[in-house]
């Protein structure tokens, strides 16, 4: 009962929170700061996986990224990757979204399975459709017979990897910005579809009129959320074609993958994930500024 | 009755779109139907077709195989430590930090709450080799500890607690101050119990994400007798000559995923309502 | 037990004073009322004597204590929260036993307090079940007897009744009453409904914009408001003012014009009021009731019947509206130009600072 035990509470509150953050804070300092720094220390090095080989080298690994085609390949690849999958992928969730949206059962069991393959696995999922993509015996082996035609071997064509790829990314992420969308569907007030019934709205105009304009924050945030998402491709890509068939299907994070752990090449993958860091940190920010625009 | 024919027009459009949907669906699912079906499948019936979504001949030879194995049995137990723990390990350390940043006043809150959030901007990619390097300077690869320790300082999981932890009226504390509790006791009798949904919510999503994490275990855990299920399909596939065992391939990949498809059946729910969460923020 | 004393207290945030220099005493096991409209800060002064809120100056003394520096739990209040606040998780038998258990009371100590306290307020049939499965005045009387457990000296309500509906409102109010009586603790009470205020206290403080206005009982706070905002917060229906000028002053009698030449006479302070003076003229419902014949004259809006009595509503010639008590009678036609007239009661005069000047009988302010 010490008459100033509101200032000694204040500072057991603050002892308090350092404790409560304190182990959050070790392992964030450890795990994510840390190798950060210490990233930026290795991209400024040649530096080898296995043994003690490290020069200081400056900026030499970042100079080296705009002569390296291979580099720039997988720039392009990813680039069109995202560009194959984000409106794609958006799009698709939205109408999968509008479909199962509502009450009953049966849409339920539709939601479930429409969400449900983003539960699996990366490795799961490129086995799974690898093979159904096989040219020797995939899914597809028998409509190609009865059609009279060569079974395709998609995965080793130049021009079909890439959308063989994104297809199986379409089946694999397109749950999550459903569920989103089903979110912002479920935040519109039904009087606003009841007032649209009294005054003869047809489903198309309610759709554009007003789902769509209801929904705008949420489509923003999906698409933004897809890029950052999708920027990412390694496993599908690492799996399903390792790369080939000619480089058509490397990805930036494949070919940082690799020249770290195949190449041993550690300083330069280094420089390159910061590359990829930055051009990701732009998009980021572009969600953060659209989700506090969306507070709004 | 203009009104009854439109109605009853739109009655018919939306069992179409209904209809259109559900054969959707159903293509949507034959991958996985006819995967499950290879899989109860032997594998001299694969050798000669692949076709059909039925398992005729029915064998369960394939899974017995896969128990018998060393490997996949070993690679899921991995998968379930690490995904367990880690799970556990994130609900903790995030609760704890939502809570201080939720409803305690200290010094240097907002610079601290600013350095959490910039973490948030960091893709695993950025980090994931000079981790490596750390990890291999403490001779620590192939371990667990590796596994789950660089996974378990997640901002968004700080930050959905601290979102719960500001929606629990602010009465509720001031009464229990008045009632003696210290603020332990605040945290963990009256915040922590109701914050079960929010817990379940983060803990499901951390799991699923623990089971699937494919980047950083394949580069830490090398060795065969130490890889997660993830990272050990991974391998078959590369490995692997696919006609030989197509059956055991798919057997185990159905292995593989049964776990995170149950909990996925059994708590939807949360699921939907965690998405929800992290989009209303 | 123990009385409670402000002292000059205040309290801004930044440049936003939302108390000013508040100072009152309270007694020992009295029943005060905050009162007045959202925003007057009367929550915060609560607040801030509960240890929620600090203090930017002055000070608060609980049974003669300075407590401005002391925790919220070390000062010996009990609050009842607007929201409840029960714990959810809890059973009512654990939300009232958490307080005690946290002192280390003895199990037998706490369970003999919880048998009394749910005596009292009649929850032994609810004491097992959680806050979901209760009704709202089931959980406000679990959070009453949450209150009791401690045995504080001083209770604390915060807009008790204001989630529950009117009929519960009435019988809640009641049971709080009776509980003072019985527990003789003092309870600071605070609330925007001024039929809450006036049942209910032996004081009534009225707050505005962080000041106190009026302190004093009821009934005194009725007879004579110390000024047009008192006047105008309690009683309903609110209190006619009438804008007037004083056309002779006689003493203490005035004579007023209002609108529509109305002239009447009043009672003020000698002294107080000059020719040609711009005063409000203020008239209880009660006190007017339409008539053959009658100062005033006003198109009639509205009547609403209430069974025991008409409320009639009309217009003066400048815009005023007013309201009147029609007890028995037929009203006026709505649309038609009626009179009223004045009957027996105070005729309260709030000078051009809206203070009031009303000479009362029997003396004083």
């Amino acid at each position: 009962m010490s008459a100033n035990s509101l200032i000694a509470a204040r500072r057991r509150d603050a002892l308090a929170a350092y404790l409560f953050l304190a182990p959050f804070g070790l392992i964030y300092i450890t795990f994510l700061v840390y190798p950060l720094f210490k990233g930026l220390w290795i991209s400024l090095h040649d530096w080898e996986l296995a043994g003690s080989y490290r020069e200081y080298i400056g900026f030499l690994n970042y100079e080296d990224l705009w002569t390296d085609t291979i580099f720039w390949k997988a720039v392009g690849n990813t680039l069109t990757f995202v560009a194959m999958t984000v409106p794609t992928m958006t799009a698709l969730a939205l109408v999968l979204a509008l479909a199962v949206f509502g009450q009953g059962r049966l849409k339920g069991v539709l939601r479930s399975i429409f969400f449900m393959s983003s539960v699996f696995s990366v490795s799961v999922v490129t086995l799974v459709w690898s093979m159904v993509l096989s040219a020797d015996n995939g899914l597809l082996v028998p409509f190609f017979h009865f059609i009279g035609m060569k079974p395709v071997n998609f995965l080793g064509h130049p021009t079909l990897a890439m959308p063989s790829i994104a297809l199986t990314t379409l089946w694999w992420g397109v749950g999550l910005p459903m569920a989103l969308f089903l979110a912002a569907l479920s935040q519109i007030p039904g009087e606003l579809y009841e007032a649209a019934e009294l005054d003869h709205a047809s489903r198309f105009t309610v759709l554009r009129r007003i789902t769509l304009p209801s929904i705008r924050h949420t489509v923003l945030l999906v698409l933004v959320l897809q890029i950052v998402g999708q920027f990412q491709i390694f496993g599908q890509a690492h799996l399903m074609t390792q790369g080939g068939p000619a480089n058509r299907t490397r990805t930036l994070v494949q070919y940082i993958y690799e020249t770290s752990f195949r190449d041993w090449q550690v300083g330069y993958a280094t420089a390159m994930s910061f590359g990829l860091f930055l051009l990701m940190l732009g998009f980021t920010m572009l969600q953060l500024w659209l989700g506090r625009k969306g507070d709004e | 009755m203009a009104s009854a024919r439109t109605s009853g027009l739109r009655r018919v459009t939306d069992l179409l779109i209904l209809g259109a949907t559900v054969a959707f669906a159903i293509l949507w699912l034959l991958p996985v139907i006819w995967v499950v079906a290879m899989s109860l499948k032997p594998n001299a019936e694969l050798m000669r077709s692949t076709a059909g979504f039925l398992p005729v001949p029915f064998t369960l030879d394939n899974y017995i195989g896969l128990l018998k194995l060393d490997t996949v049995p070993r690679w899921l137990m991995h998968s379930l430590i690490v995904s367990v723990t880690m799970t556990c390990l994130v609900l903790v350390v995030s609760s704890m930090a939502g809570y201080a940043f939720a409803r305690l006043e200290f010094p240097f809150k907002k610079t601290l709450f600013l350095l959490m959030v910039a973490g948030l901007m960091v893709p695993e990619q950025a980090v994931f080799i000079p981790l490596h390097t750390m990890v291999s300077g403490w001779g620590l690869h192939n371990t667990h500890f590796a596994l789950v320790m660089p996974r378990v300082a997640v901002p968004i999981g700080v930050f959905l607690m601290m979102q719960f932890f500001r929606s629990v009226p602010k009465e509720l504390e001031e009464a229990a101050a008045i009632d003696h509790a210290s603020r332990l006791t605040i945290f963990l009798k009256i915040m922590l119990p109701l914050s079960v949904p929010a817990v379940t919510t983060l803990g499901l999503f951390t799991f699923i994400f623990a089971w699937n994490d494919f980047l950083w275990p394949l580069v830490s855990a090398t060795k065969a007798d130490m890889y997660t299920v993830t990272v050990g399909l991974a391998s078959i596939q590369s490995n692997f000559a696919f006609s030989e065992g197509l059956g055991a391939v798919m057997a185990s990949a159905v292995f593989a995923s049964l776990p995170i498809v149950l909990l996925f059946l059994i708590f939807q729910r949360f699921i939907v309502a965690g998405v929800a969460m992290s989009a209303g923020k | 037990m123990a009385g409670v004393s402000l002292a000059g207290v205040s309290k801004n945030y930044g440049a936003v004073n939302v108390i000013r220099d508040v100072s009152l005493t309270i007694n020992d096991g009295e029943f005060v009322v905050f009162v007045g409209p959202s925003g007057c800060g009367k929550s915060t002064l609560l607040r801030m004597i509960a240890g929620f809120e600090g203090i930017t100056g002055g000070d608060v003394l609980i049974g003669g204590n300075r407590v401005n520096e002391m925790a919220a739990r070390d000062r010996g209040v009990a609050m009842v929260f607007q929201n409840y606040a029960l714990y959810p998780h809890m059973t009512a038998r654990e939300n009232m036993a958490f307080g005690l258990k946290n002192i280390g009371t003895p199990r037998a100590e706490i369970t003999a307090r919880i048998d009394k306290a749910a005596g009292i307020l009649q929850l032994e049939p609810y004491l097992d079940r959680k806050p979901r499965a209760l009704s709202g005045g089931q959980r406000q009387r679990v959070a009453i007897g949450r209150a009791i457990m401690r045995e504080p000296d001083v209770f604390l309500f915060d807009e008790p009744l204001s989630n529950l509906d009117a009929a519960l409102r009435v019988s809640m109010r009641t049971e709080i009453a009776k509980l003072h009586h019985r527990l003789g603790a003092t309870m600071i009470y605070v609330t925007h409904d001024q039929t809450e205020a006036m049942t209910m206290a032996d004081r009534i403080v009225v707050l505005r914009a962080g000041q106190i206005e009026q302190v004093g009982a009821p009934i005194e706070l009725y007879e004579r408001p110390a000024n047009a905002f008192v006047a105008g917060f309690l009683g309903a229906p609110r209190i006619n003012l009438i804008p007037a000028t004083v056309s002779t002053v006689d003493g203490e009698t005035v004579e007023l014009v209002c609108p529509g030449d109305a002239r009447l006479m009043a009672k003020v302070r000698v002294g107080s009021a000059n020719v040609g003076d711009k005063v409000t003229l203020g008239l209880r419902p009660e006190i007017l009731s339409p008539a053959d014949e009658g100062a005033l004259s006003g198109t009639v809006d509205v009547v609403e019947q209430l069974g025991s009595m008409q409320l009639v509503y009309a217009t003066l010639a400048d815009g005023t509206s007013i309201v009147s008590e029609l007890r028995g009678g037929t009203a006026p036609a709505i649309g038609s130009v009626g009179r009223f007239s004045i009957g027996n009661g105070t005729r309260h005069v709030f000078n051009a600072e809206k203070l009031s000047i009303t000479l009362h009988s029997g003396g004083g302010a």
